[in-house]
């Protein structure tokens, strides 16, 4: 192949990122991403985007912790330039505390994130059922400001973004050499991976711009993270869950909790409720397969199964897809060994 | 018991409520009026950030530590309740940033998880190469006026929009005590040589992205005159100038061009931000707070003045510690009134 032609399915921050470390990896290659849905209607769009890292039992820490700090710079870098509120990323400072202490005070991720230390006594009276508390600052990213973002810039460098729903990935074929399968849940069905399924998550989204601080409960079940246009709260865990609807109750529950959090919500103004399905897996899913039918072949690369972190370490997982997509385009310039006699 | 507080800034409203809260049910009845030719929107309180931060070098006057100390615990116990937001509180965290290493401020205890910068945190800054980092409050001045007036108004307090000549003149209406809270103007009532304004100007722009303060420091230039950037709960607010004797309430275009200039400097993304509005103000600027009792000289006797005013850029910070020893000073002023009204004994 002389320009290989790259299909990126999916079009949430795994597949629009991946679109991006691909186009700077492998310049002269051309890719499309297709996908039926776009932001503001994607996972990723639901998700209030704190980078605050989620363990998989099967991605090894050491995998985890460069691909956070690959990400956290990447950002970082974005939110200390002019472009930060174009890109939707910004600095915010907060505390995570708990009802016990944990067994890891300090977790595998604290010299990633700046200024990562203990909460001093005063400022657990802030929270009377909590005994233990972390202080940092981290990033957040507007998840839709975000992705319209990348979108822009895969269009700058030539990509192409195409609203399509695929049943099967052998459509792709013969228009495109290389597909990089970012579906999220979606490869349940379009890699057949039953090893991927739903975490239903609701959301509210609330007007309360004297909130400056993200609170995160340790469970991650309540959180309050204060973004550019609103507040997220949050919210839910609820496996095996594919209902999009919010319910009513469970808005009035993940309210009242974050009201225990943070008193001043109680005037806030509840502006939206959402759902999103986080892409869990027991590990990410990020490796190379030859899909092969009849006599073609389709060289895939896996990008999926963030579950509830993807946003937390899309950049360095996404490099690590380009690396991927560039060693297939390598293996298949290579001619054949079998010759035709 | 007839009390006039003159001024209806952040010192005016809020003595004028720790007193009512302290001897209402003393004193049947307490007849308080507030005299103030400014009200909010337009006062010198309506003009500041509200960021809680105190001088950085120790006070002149050491219990203006004491004052600093009480206003910010009083503040933190009521950020947790459901009223924060309606008295313009919430809490928030940020920067300082110095050129070099400095010795620690004298309030790094009062304020919450006090810790130095680090050098990730200091890339941030290019051209800064030390700072802290703590978590403080922020108090709206226009919200927690138009609260502090409601919370007055409830207790039958009155507001009157009158232009005070003297303190002879409110003296002669028949009033026990006159709080005197008129800051930048006290000097007009009594001259003041060490009161002078320190004219401030601010930018406010929309930024909602922006979550924490950045404070610049220049022990050189002094303070308020280096860029700083506070979050507000609708707004930003973007300054500093510190012009001292400058009595121009006019916003001057120079002024504006160097806060703009300093302030995209520090945080770039500000080139996004939506312009507000622009304000000037006059901090009442003096070498320490004059808060004391007086008699007017030459006024009818029976008048006492308790002086709350000079309180420079940090009004907001310190209120309600003065505003507490002022209640002090009234009720010193009570106990003697009850000692001279003894009745003589029978014999």
């Amino acid at each position: 192949m002389d320009t290989a032609r790259i299909a990126v399915v999916g079009a949430g921050v795994i597949g629009l990122s991946t679109a991006v470390c691909i186009s700077k990896l492998v310049p002269g290659c051309s890719i499309t991403v297709i996908s039926d849905k776009f932001t503001p209607d994607t996972t990723s769009d639901v998700a209030a985007g704190m980078l605050i890292p989620h363990i998989y039992p099967d991605t090894p820490i050491h995998t985890l912790k460069r691909w956070f700090q690959d990400t956290f710079d990447h950002l970082y870098a974005i939110a200390c330039s002019a472009e930060a509120a174009d890109a939707g990323v910004h600095l915010v400072s907060g505390w995570q505390i708990f009802r016990s202490i944990p067994a890891e005070e300090v977790p595998f991720w604290a010299d990633v994130v700046l200024g990562f230390r203990k909460m001093t006594e005063a400022e657990l009276k802030k929270f009377p059922q909590h005994v233990f508390g972390q202080a940092f600052t981290t990033l957040k990213c507007e998840t839709s400001v975000y992705l319209s973002w990348l979108e822009k810039r895969i269009k700058e460098s030539g990509g192409l973004l195409l609203t399509r729903r695929l049943e099967n990935l052998w459509e792709l074929q013969p228009s495109f050499d290389i597909v990089v399968n970012c579906t999220g849940l979606g490869s349940r069905q379009l890699a057949g991976d039953s090893t991927i399924s739903p975490v239903r998550g609701q959301v509210l989204q609330v007007q309360a711009p004297w909130v400056k601080h993200f609170i995160r409960d340790g469970s991650g079940l309540t959180y309050i993270y204060p973004g550019a246009f609103h507040v997220t709260l949050g919210g839910t865990r609820q496996k095996g869950d594919w209902n999009l609807s919010p319910d009513a109750q469970i808005s009035r529950d993940i309210f009242s909790r974050c009201c225990v959090l943070e008193p001043s919500l109680h005037r806030a103004c509840i502006t939206k409720e959402k759902v999103g399905l986080r892409p869990v897996r027991p590990g990410v899913r990020l490796q190379k397969e030859l899909l092969a039918h009849g006599g073609q072949r389709l060289p895939v690369v896996h990008h999926y199964g963030h579950g509830s972190g993807g946003i937390s370490v899309h950049w360095g997982s996404a490099m690590e897809a380009a690396r991927l997509v560039s060693e297939c385009i390598q293996t298949h310039r290579t001619p054949s060994p079998t010759s035709k006699l | 018991m007839r009390v006039v507080v003159i001024g209806a800034g952040v010192i005016g409203l809020s003595t004028a409520l720790c007193i009512h809260q302290r001897y209402h049910s003393d004193l049947q009845p307490l007849d308080m009026k507030v005299y103030a030719d400014r009200f909010t929107p337009h006062t010198t309180t309506d003009v500041a950030a509200g960021l809680i931060q105190p001088y950085i070098s120790p006070p002149e006057d050491p219990r203006e530590m004491d004052w600093n100390q009480q206003t910010f615990d009083y503040l933190l116990s009521q950020v947790h309740s459901p009223t924060a937001d309606k008295m313009g509180l919430a809490l928030i965290s940020g920067y300082n940033l110095f050129r070099e290493a400095v010795p620690d401020p004298v309030w790094k205890d009062i304020v919450l998880g006090f810790r130095k910068l680090t050098p990730r945190e200091l890339d941030m800054f290019p051209d800064y190469g030390y700072g802290w980092f703590n978590t403080s409050l922020i108090l709206d001045g226009r919200t927690y006026l138009k609260w502090l007036t409601e919370r007055l108004t409830e207790r039958g307090v009155q507001f009157f929009l009158r232009k005070v000549a003297s303190l002879e003149e409110v003296a002669r209406g028949g009033v026990d005590v006159i709080i005197n809270c008129t800051g930048v103007w006290a000097g007009a009532l009594q001259p003041d040589p060490l009161l002078q304004p320190g004219r401030g100007q601010v930018i406010q722009v929309e930024a909602p992205w922006m979550k924490h303060f950045i404070i610049t420091h220049d022990p050189e230039r002094g303070i308020y005159k280096t860029p700083y950037i506070i979050p507000g709960s609708q707004t930003v607010t973007l300054g500093g100038t510190f012009q001292l004797g400058n009595w121009t309430e006019l916003i001057d275009t120079q002024d504006h061009d160097t806060i703009w200039e300093g302030c995209c400097r520090l945080e770039p993304t500000l080139k996004n931000a939506r312009l507000v509005g622009v304000r000037a103000g006059f901090r009442p600027a003096r070498p320490r707070i004059r808060l004391e009792r007086d008699r007017l000289p030459g006024g009818p006797a029976d008048t006492e003045v308790i002086h709350n005013y000079g309180h420079g850029g940090q009004g907001i910070t310190i209120h309600w510690g003065c505003a507490l020893e002022a209640a002090k000073l009234f009720g010193k002023i009570l106990e003697e009134r009850k000692l001279s009204r003894t009745p003589p004994s029978h014999l």
